[in-house]
């Protein structure tokens, strides 16, 4: 009896004692618990404060202004319509449009296949092959881009129009068409990322149990049955990954255009949203202009991915 | 161990300060270039150019400003950034209001993307320094750098428009270059040099206009008529049917390696004697002596030929101001430097003597140095350029286009772009093509605004 009695009083004292100290309590809590944590992630949260979020409000309120060497002035929706009747940047758009839309058809199939390639056990040479196709990615796009500048030079010398000339055509003026110059820019971005975009379904593939494969064989499935009901849907996760990235990459395409054309390209056939970006920005000084396409390439960018991800029912996955 | 905590907690604090100011440092930082007087007492001055050689002439002219000036010695600090670089760190410099040189080269075609408001021009007005110098400078030259009747920049050359030709081929087809008068003169002799020679008788440019501008030039039209895009107008369309011409219908021309006349592609193609002419401007004669040197000697140089009675016979073309910005730290001095280097006799001459331009000064045209044997401009061609380039300076031959008119950057661009390749390299027709080109850069133009 006596020690529930000890124990009661003892309760009743600790509950006192927390009724008292509950304030000082409670800020002991934030230093030690909540605070460090935010701490350390404190230098992401600034930099993504001072170089993201900071740059990203001021260039929606720049691209309603009018800028002019130290004076800028509040012009309103006037960029934007401006922007609605621009022909340059239907150009723009409707060049990247083209050149995500290509990327995306090459470089979610051809990786795809050379991933379930390099994941057959009977494959000689794998990881020769894998760094082989994985090594683009390590160049530099510049240089990649100059050298294949030279390569689909015009005269009948350049690279690609000399093996032309084997086959009696040519040669071409690859970099003053619009279909050719097309080509040669897609030409480089599947050169490039083809081995990165293997390496991320790999990583899928390698994730799918192999029992899957073998009730399938015993159901007696075919390799094509296997491949549409199991591979494609377990790697559908890394497959809207991929084309998220490449819509990314397509709508933000500069170096390799710009290297090729610099900022302004014959027919604006070479134009791409940040070569306008930047030429309004730095050769023409336009920078409220710039602004304001940054922040359509924004909007377009966000809407075509949500469009994307909803159509692949990855918010009901979630 | 209780007193650690706060201790723990003033010491995260002191990180998160150290890192926050790690990162907001680059945000206050002023512009410190320029800015001092060295420690005997010279005013540092810093400029920006896109040309080696112009570099060369400033450092000349600040060893000769510091002899006449004892007293206001200045030390100059000169940057040659290549073009687009360069002008990229200019706007941003301007627009953001630090970072600027005192000095800067501001090539023609760029001039207008700093003057687009009036009121606001990012350079210092020149116009009280350069009074006393007017009279004997050519009129178009400074009129390319007034903006509301204040000048802004001063040129280095008057860029007179005219025709190079090997003498060696010319020789061979037997054609004297001065019996070429008009410009069917011109096609009459480019047939037979081909002909006789199987050579072209010139290039055309594919991504530049500098040909194009001068004939529009000559026959005192413009590409820019009450702000508009002027591409279009009879005198512009026919002026430019005549280049197609060249190459598609008489095949006396054909296009230039590397789209245009002046890179290192089509001086080693010109040296080796695949044309027989080059249409360019005086300040051509510079490539000419450095890329060229099989052809000393060789080359005669005439006025343009003309398409009617009373059209000039050139037309100034190319060009860049040297201008002070608003940022600079001693604005009267920077003014008058550049000024009298570049507005006086002595200044002018030697843009002809280092640069192997065609000075503005009127006056210098009459010097005795112009003709110097020793100087390798006149060893190259000979003495008879002076003369040449006189006669059109003295006589008003050189007229101008709307470079520095708010719209010229854009009608220019849209030309370019969806112009001059498609005319050039695809044939297509003339006439459709400079309407579009018109309707686009109106849009552009009205939508800009």
């Amino acid at each position: 009896m006596s020690s529930s009695a000890e124990k009661f009083e003892y309760q009743q004292d600790e509950l006192k004692k927390r009724a008292k100290n509950k304030k000082p309590k409670t800020r002991k809590k934030i230093t030690k618990q909540t605070f460090v944590p935010y701490l350390f992630v404190s230098p992401f949260i600034i930099v993504f404060l001072v170089f993201s979020l900071y740059p990203f409000i001021n260039s929606i309120l720049m691209s309603m202004e009018s800028i002019n060497f130290g004076q800028s002035k509040f012009i309103g929706l006037a960029n934007y319509h401006r922007l609605i009747t621009d022909p340059v940047f239907y150009k723009a758009l409707w060049n990247v449009v083209q050149y995500t839309f290509w990327t995306i058809l090459i470089l979610v199939p051809l990786p795809l296949l050379l991933a379930i390639l390099m994941n057959k056990d009977t494959t000689k040479f794998k990881s020769l092959f894998r760094s082989v196709f994985f090594l683009p990615v390590l160049t530099s796009t510049v240089i990649v881009g100059l050298i294949f500048k030279y390569a689909f030079a015009k005269e009948k010398s350049g690279v690609f129009n000399s093996w032309l000339h084997y086959i009696h055509i040519g040669p071409i003026d690859w970099l003053d068409n619009a279909g050719t110059g097309m080509l040669a820019l897609v030409v480089i971005c599947v050169w490039r990322w083809l081995g990165v975009n293997m390496i991320y379904f790999l990583s899928g593939l390698q994730g799918i149990p192999k029992d899957l494969y073998e009730c399938a064989d015993i159901d007696g499935a075919n390799s094509w049955d296997k491949f549409k009901n199991i591979t494609l849907p377990m790697v559908k996760p890394i497959t809207t990954y991929v084309i998220t990235i490449s819509i990314l990459g397509g709508f933000s395409l500069f170096n390799e255009s710009y290297v090729y054309w610099g900022a302004t390209s014959p027919g604006d056939i070479g134009t791409t949203f940040l070569t306008y970006i930047y030429k309004s920005a730095f050769s023409d000084g336009d920078f409220g202009y710039a602004a304001t396409l940054g922040v359509a390439m924004f909007v377009i960018v966000v809407v075509i991915n949500l469009i994307q991800v909803s159509i692949r029912g990855l918010f009901k996955e979630g | 161990m209780k007193h650690k905590k706060p201790r723990k907690f003033i010491a995260s604090l002191l990180i998160l300060l150290v890192v926050s100011a790690l990162f907001l440092t680059g945000c206050g930082s002023q512009n410190t270039e320029g800015s001092s007087t060295t420690k005997d007492g010279k005013t540092t001055l810093v400029m920006w150019t896109f040309v080696k050689e112009h570099a060369d002439y400033w450092k000349d002219a600040a060893k000769t400003w510091n002899k006449s000036h004892p007293k206001q010695q200045i030390d100059l600090k000169v940057s040659v950034l290549p073009f687009a670089q360069m002008f990229q760190k200019l706007q941003v410099a301007l627009n953001s209001g630090s970072g600027a040189p005192d000095i800067a080269d501001v090539e023609i075609g760029q001039f207008a993307n700093y003057t687009k408001n009036p009121d606001n021009v990012p350079f210092v007005d020149m116009t009280k320094e350069l009074k006393p110098y007017l009279p004997n400078l050519v009129k178009a030259r400074v009129d390319n750098y007034t903006v509301g009747g204040k000048i802004y920049g001063l040129d280095y050359h008057v860029g007179a428009n005219v025709v190079y030709y090997n003498m060696g081929i010319m020789k061979q087809a037997g054609i004297d270059p001065k019996t070429i008068k008009t410009w069917d003169d011109y096609v009459k002799a480019g047939q037979t040099v081909k002909e006789k020679t199987g050579k072209y008788m010139t290039s055309v440019e594919t991504n530049a206009d500098s040909v194009f501008t001068s004939m529009v030039s000559q026959q005192h039209s413009d590409v820019i008529k009450d702000g508009k895009s002027n591409f279009s107008s009879q005198v512009n369309e026919k002026t430019l049917q005549y280049l197609q011409d060249l190459e598609y219908k008489y095949h006396i021309a054909k296009q230039t390696e590397g789209g245009n006349q002046d890179n290192e592609q089509y001086y080693a193609a010109f040296n080796k004697g695949e044309y027989a002419s080059v249409i360019m401007p005086a300040w051509y004669m510079s490539r000419m002596v450095d890329y060229m040197p099989k052809l000393k000697g060789k080359i005669e140089m005439t006025p343009m030929p003309v398409f009617n009675s009373g059209d000039q016979t050139s037309a100034g073309i190319g060009g860049t101001a040297t201008v002070v910005t608003n940022q600079a730290h001693d604005q009267d001095l920077a003014t008058k430097f550049v000024v009298q280097s570049k507005a006086s006799k002595e200044g002018s001459l030697k843009t002809w003597t280092l640069l192997g331009f065609d000075p503005i000064n009127k006056q210098v045209w009459d010097m005795p140095q112009m003709k110097d044997p020793n100087n390798k401009y006149i060893q190259y061609f000979g003495p008879d350029v002076v003369d040449t380039l006189r006669s059109l300076i003295q006589n008003g031959q050189v007229g101008t286009l709307s470079y520095t008119n708010n719209a010229y950057p854009t009608v220019t661009d849209e030309f370019l772009t969806n112009g001059m390749p498609k005319i050039m390299q695809k044939d297509a027709p003339v006439d459709s093509t400079l309407k579009s080109v018109d309707e686009n850069a109106d849009k552009r133009l009205v939508s800009g605004k």
